[in-house]
């Protein structure tokens, strides 16, 4: 395999495909990466408790016993009992699965709608990038906490609320990261080339420019899922996220259980070292990710990523630069 | 320098307008039955006194008016004549709340942000230096993990274990910095901590990497090769440079203080904007809410706009557009 010799120069989208190549990924990511090897066993727990846990949670989420009240972590209950008598290992598990719900999709909603309003402003540039910026702009002056408890005030606490709350706010966020790096490959030689040949802009934007910005897409992608379950852990500890009885790693440190926990101290321990394990494997298996894929972007300020990749900043303010100069 | 200035505060004003635009439409397009929730709610808990019934909130908060008119009066209610908006509930201007809350919470951000740069710029720098080494790798770790581990829930356990093991408990009363310094700041030292430790992780490893990259330039070899001491080094050539770019993390910490102020203010029952924030919402008291989200969005505004006009004054590379 490795002696094979390629006459044929590799367009982008061929580097792309022979580097994402999974089976080599997940070889170099073994070898070189250590801390993202953790990070992915993590992550391959979360999701595993995630989609699997009908199955191997030893009592249903809102099961209770009452005579278990507050009962110490025992063979019955490996990690405790809460104080109403339900199985905080069966309610961990279940939380991930929560967890993984939001994170993922919360995540997916927010690289679609990033990508695609920073591809746009973009891409189009002009009065209308002027204008799209100035929405994204004021909204970024709101602190994301501050924001979304009020948001979720008014619509209502739930899941699907959660995600399209953080969704499309961090999507919006996330959006100058992909506008940078629009203007960036806008200016580069292959677009110059393909619009030399005659491609229609749909042509270029669909074979040329999303080819080049998926390695940043993948990675803000990896990178966001932390962010997401913390913030939602935050909203839920708050009570304006998941609502009770579900068991929301952020929820179970809340509202009732905190007069019982100097009595349980179990019930304050294992969701937050849940939340803390699940949040540090996908940041490291994410970071991992990213090195292998484009260490380009490395050098990011990393966790809630509302002011984008910095590389891709400063390559556009390179950019700025020389155009100011060339006027 | 003064252009550029200007420039950025003309800026402002559009994206001002922009923000009150946003708030407004996401407050009051409100779906009808958080109205009658609002009405329903006020019977609950003041049942004695003043009802209100979903018409007369309707009235109160000016729904009643065409969409245009009730923006226009509010906007102009707060930039003509500094009217935030009163209460539905107490009476109270939020202006007035705002004056006994808002120096709990700067006092905790403040405090927070020096835990921050105290515990994270010498780990970052540090961890630069002594690249690849044990203590290297302790301080990465520690950063890393930090970024993982919210700090409400350091704060649970701080407070559940402290009382089981240490009989340690935070206070319930709000001590005034005014009436008692010392009492005030062993009340807020320990939230202030705990914000500052879950946020240093980011900040580290920034300056890690940047401080890093700057030892790697030929002005730092040429100070090798002039023989001068690793300690002059460090903090005259390296250090200098690598602060600059750290001026960039004051906006994004500005965002996560606050965050962390409506929380901890929540666990360790600190009277400040978080909590009143909190309060507000909890109530519905959609007025005073969308009041305070628009005074934090003007304040994290400000701070953008410093931030970029000192990393302007900081790096003289930076051109002025």
């Amino acid at each position: 395999m490795s002696e094979q010799v390629t006459i044929s120069v590799p367009t982008a989208e061929e580097e792309w495909k022979r580097r994402s190549g999974i089976v080599e990924l997940l070889s170099r990511l073994l070898r070189e990466k250590p801390l993202g090897t953790v990070g992915l066993v993590l992550v391959i727990i979360l999701f595993a408790s995630g989609i699997l846990a009908d199955v191997i949670s030893p009592y249903g989420m809102n099961e209770f016993t009452l005579s278990d009240r507050l009962a110490a972590p025992s063979a019955k209950h490996w990690l405790g009992a809460d104080n109403v008598g339900r199985d905080m290992l069966s309610r961990i598990i279940y939380g991930a699965r929560i967890s993984m719900i939001i994170g993922v999709s919360a995540t997916a909603l927010s690289t679609v709608v990033g990508t695609a309003l920073g591809l746009t402003s973009g891409f189009i540039g002009g009065k209308t990038d002027l204008f799209l910026q100035r929405f994204v702009d004021a909204w970024l002056c709101f602190p994301g906490l501050v924001i979304y408890l009020t948001i979720m005030s008014i619509i209502g606490a739930g899941m699907l609320q959660v995600i399209l709350v953080l969704g499309i706010s961090g999507g919006i966020g996330g959006s100058r990261g992909a506008r940078a790096l629009a203007f960036w490959i806008k200016e580069s030689v292959y677009v110059e080339a393909a619009r030399a040949l005659g491609a229609s802009t749909g042509r270029v934007v669909f074979r040329h420019l999303l080819p080049n910005v998926m390695p940043m897409v993948i990675v803000s992608f990896s990178m966001g899922i932390g962010g997401v379950i913390l913030a939602e852990a935050s909203l839920s500890f708050l009570g304006f996220g998941i609502p009770p009885p579900q068991p929301s790693w952020g929820g179970m440190l809340s509202g009732q259980a905190r007069r019982f926990m100097y009595e349980a101290p179990w019930m304050a321990l294992w969701p937050g070292v849940a939340l803390t394990l699940a949040v540090y494997g996908v940041n490291m298996f994410g970071d991992a990710l990213r090195d292998l894929i484009d260490p380009r972007l490395r050098g990011g300020i990393g966790g809630m990523g509302a002011y984008g990749s910095s590389r891709a900043e400063k390559a556009l303010k390179k950019l700025e630069a020389r155009k100011a100069r060339g006027r | 320098m003064r252009g550029y200035i200007v420039r950025r505060v003309i800026l402002l004003i559009p994206t001002m307008l922009i923000v009150t635009v946003v708030l407004f439409f996401v407050i009051r397009l409100m779906p009808g039955d958080v109205i009658s929730l609002m009405a329903l709610q006020h019977t609950q808990e003041q049942a004695g006194e003043m009802q209100l019934d979903e018409n007369m909130i309707r009235e109160m908060m000016g729904l009643n008016k065409p969409l245009h008119q009730q923006y226009f009066d509010w906007v102009s209610g707060i930039f003509l004549r500094g009217d935030f908006g009163t209460s539905l509930w107490t009476d109270r201007t939020l202006t007035e709340e705002l004056i006994d809350r808002i120096p709990v919470t700067f006092e905790l951000g403040l405090l927070t942000m020096i835990f921050m740069n105290v515990i994270g710029i010498p780990i970052g720098i540090y961890s630069a230096i002594r690249q690849d080494t044990w203590l290297d790798y302790v301080g990465r770790s520690f950063a890393i993990l930090s970024l993982a581990t919210p700090a409400f829930w350091l704060a649970t356990m701080a407070i559940v274990y402290g009382s089981i093991y240490f009989n340690w408990s935070p206070e319930i009363e709000y001590i005034r910095f005014t009436e008692n310094p010392i009492g005030n700041l062993k009340q807020l030292w320990f939230p202030a901590f705990l914000v500052g430790t879950a946020g240093t992780g980011g900040m580290m490893r920034f300056l890690r990497t940047i401080m890093l990259e700057v030892l790697r330039q030929d002005y730092v070899r040429t100070a090798w090769s002039k023989g001068l001491r690793e300690r002059v080094i460090v903090i005259r050539h390296a250090m200098k440079n690598a602060l600059i770019p750290l001026i960039t993390m004051f906006a994004p910490q500005v965002g996560m203080l606050i965050g962390g102020s409506v929380i901890m203010e929540q666990i360790f029952a600190l009277p400040g904007m978080g909590r009143y924030l909190l309060e507000t919402i909890t109530r519905r008291d959609y007025l005073l809410v969308s009041g305070t989200n628009l005074i934090y969005g003007g304040f994290a505004m400000l701070m953008i706009l410093i931030t970029d006009i000192s990393y302007a004054w900081a790096d003289p590379r930076i051109r002025y557009r």
